[in-house]
């Protein structure tokens, strides 16, 4: 590897490479280099025998250890599994309208539902369940299936609209696309389903908003009325909104309300009993239920 | 002794090259002889599903837009991974991807099992400014997708290619892949029949756009997120079938 020449200055051997007069010296390869792939060699061939390494004709070879990380994963979740037991028993089977007022259920909640929640829901109800247009809102009173933990964990399990047959299904009809009422009559119930929740309209004396508001209220009663009530105020074993608080869906201004009565609405909420485990769904059901009591 | 040996080979340029093929081949090796066994060790899943036109298309949007760059599609074998996104992923669930699309980083979330998580409306709205529905995103809004017409023409021709790199396209697949694309953004037009005659009854026929106009670039979009963990049950199904052979 190299010339039998010595650099006269160093004493280092040359590698015969000349340039100008200035020659190359040949230093070894440091110690320390060589000493850590050694090391590194050694690790491999120590790895090679422990570990998951070699690709065969139908296999691989499983190492000494027998590491595998799907048994990991897998021996973990069940371990998880296993420690819930320790309440998930006794959570599973307690009615769960009962479960609210559980104090050990409540800590329980407290610490998974937050999580859960923004993992899940919170992309549409917001992370505090504020909602948005089209995405109802759940910190409040206002439920279109029911507010109640039980109302709530059917909803979370079946979804609405999602298809098949144990969906909650509700759909309001496109009374102007599909020409069950006429312009004059869609603009009227507008008029009428705002007067609802904001009282000064109708309280003045402008001819025309009180004929409006007066042949509103009659088309309200013959097409409103089966599903929002005669009150408006809904009815949540159809999911008809009530119409007389004074919250909406998606949006209770005119343009709102005209765009709902002409082209119908039917909100999807996924069905999530595939997804999320019982456990899961109580805890979920429970967190969504407290929430419109903060 | 080894260096003195190298010394020799450094002046002989024949040997050098013939000694650099045969320590780049090692390497090649280790990379592709596993290839040759994957009929062997990757699972079966004889209810695999192949994308739809209209899914293949948003698919290709999903990587004409950069969305491998910030969201995987794998969710390892880890228990947080589990227990946020749903079964990790297994191999034969890309199984006609190509390219795949696992992705080696995470900006935004992992999107192996996104589909029937949100609904059409939830993707529509976030796709044109997620802000609008998560106020802390730092997603880019993609507002040109509700407004570009989708091209329809060579959508065929991709499910050519795709059949000569091993999906199973059927000829009449490819022949109607124009109509079925059409079809599976218009719940109710008369292709529709045909499109889940040739893809399963499972096949989502809807408005994802929201609107029954011409099909844009979101119907593709939204339908390719909705089928995302969904062409297979096999993740689902115990796990001790869904291992090897």
């Amino acid at each position: 590897m190299s010339v039998e020449k010595r650099d006269k200055y160093t004493g280092y051997l040359t590698t015969g490479h000349e340039w100008n007069g200035i020659t190359e010296l040949n230093t070894r390869v440091p110690r320390f280099l060589l000493f850590c792939l050694a090391v590194t060699l050694l690790f491999s061939l120590g790895y090679w025998y422990l570990m998951p390494a070699w690709p065969s004709k139908e296999d691989y070879s499983r190492g000494q250890l027998g590491v595998d990380q799907r048994t990991i994963v897998e021996q973990q979740l069940k371990l998880a599994t296993a420690e819930q037991t320790l309440w998930s028993i006794r959570f599973l089977s307690t009615p769960i309208n009962e479960a609210s007022t559980d104090s050990e259920f409540q800590k329980i909640v407290n610490h998974s539902g937050p999580a859960l929640f923004s993992d899940n829901c919170a992309m549409c109800h917001g992370q505090q369940g504020e909602g948005g247009p089209g995405f109802p809102r759940l910190n409040d009173d206002a439920w279109l299936w029911g507010g109640s933990a039980e109302d709530i964990l059917k909803t979370l399990q079946v979804g609405i609209n999602v298809g098949g047959t144990d969906s909650r299904v509700a759909q309001m009809p496109a009374f102007g696309a599909s020409e069950l009422l006429d312009a004059e009559s869609l603009g009227n119930v507008s008029v009428y389903i705002q007067s609802l929740s904001n009282r000064s309209i109708g309280n003045g004396s402008r001819v025309e908003e009180l004929t409006a508001l007066r042949k509103g209220r009659s088309v309200f009663e013959k097409n409103c009325a089966a599903c929002h009530g005669a009150d408006a105020g809904g009815n949540t074993a159809l999911g008809a909104p009530n119409l007389s608080d004074s919250y909406s869906i998606y949006g209770a201004d005119t343009q709102s309300i005209m765009q709902t009565l002409s082209d119908g609405r039917a909100g999807y909420m996924p069905a999530w009993s595939d997804r999320l485990s019982d456990v899961q769904l109580r805890i979920l059901a429970l967190y969504v239920a407290g929430l419109s009591k903060q | 002794m080894i260096f003195g040996s190298h010394y020799k080979l450094e002046k002989n340029s024949i040997a050098l090259v013939l000694a650099i093929v045969v320590v780049s081949g090692i390497g090649g090796f280790v990379e592709i002889a596993p290839l040759f066994t994957i009929d062997d060790t990757v699972e079966v899943a004889p209810d695999m599903r192949v994308y739809t036109p209209l899914e293949l298309a948003g698919r290709n949007l999903y990587i004409r837009e950069g969305c491998y760059a910030c969201h995987s599609q794998m969710i390892r074998t880890l228990r947080d991974d589990v227990d946020r996104y749903g079964p990790y992923s297994l191999a034969a669930e890309s199984k006609y991807d190509h390219p795949m699309l696992w992705g080696s980083k995470r900006t935004g979330p992992d999107l192996a099992r996104i589909g029937q998580k949100y609904s059409d409306l939830w993707h529509q709205r976030h796709l044109t400014n997620p802000r609008d529905v998560v106020p802390a995103s730092i997603m880019p809004a993609y507002r040109w997708l509700n407004r570009n017409p989708l091209d329809v023409n060579n959508i065929g021709a991709h499910l050519q290619a795709l059949r000569k790199v091993g999906v199973p396209y059927t000829d009449e697949m490819i022949a109607n892949a124009a109509a079925d694309m059409v079809a599976q953004g218009n719940p109710g037009s008369v292709g529709v029949q045909g499109l889940m005659s040739r893809y399963g009854d499972a096949t989502t026929v809807r408005m994802f756009d929201g609107n029954n106009d011409e099909l844009t670039e979101m119907d593709a979009m939204i339908s390719y997120l909705q089928i995302l963990g969904r062409l297979t049950d096999i993740a689902y199904s115990d796990s001790s079938d869904a291992t090897g052979d």
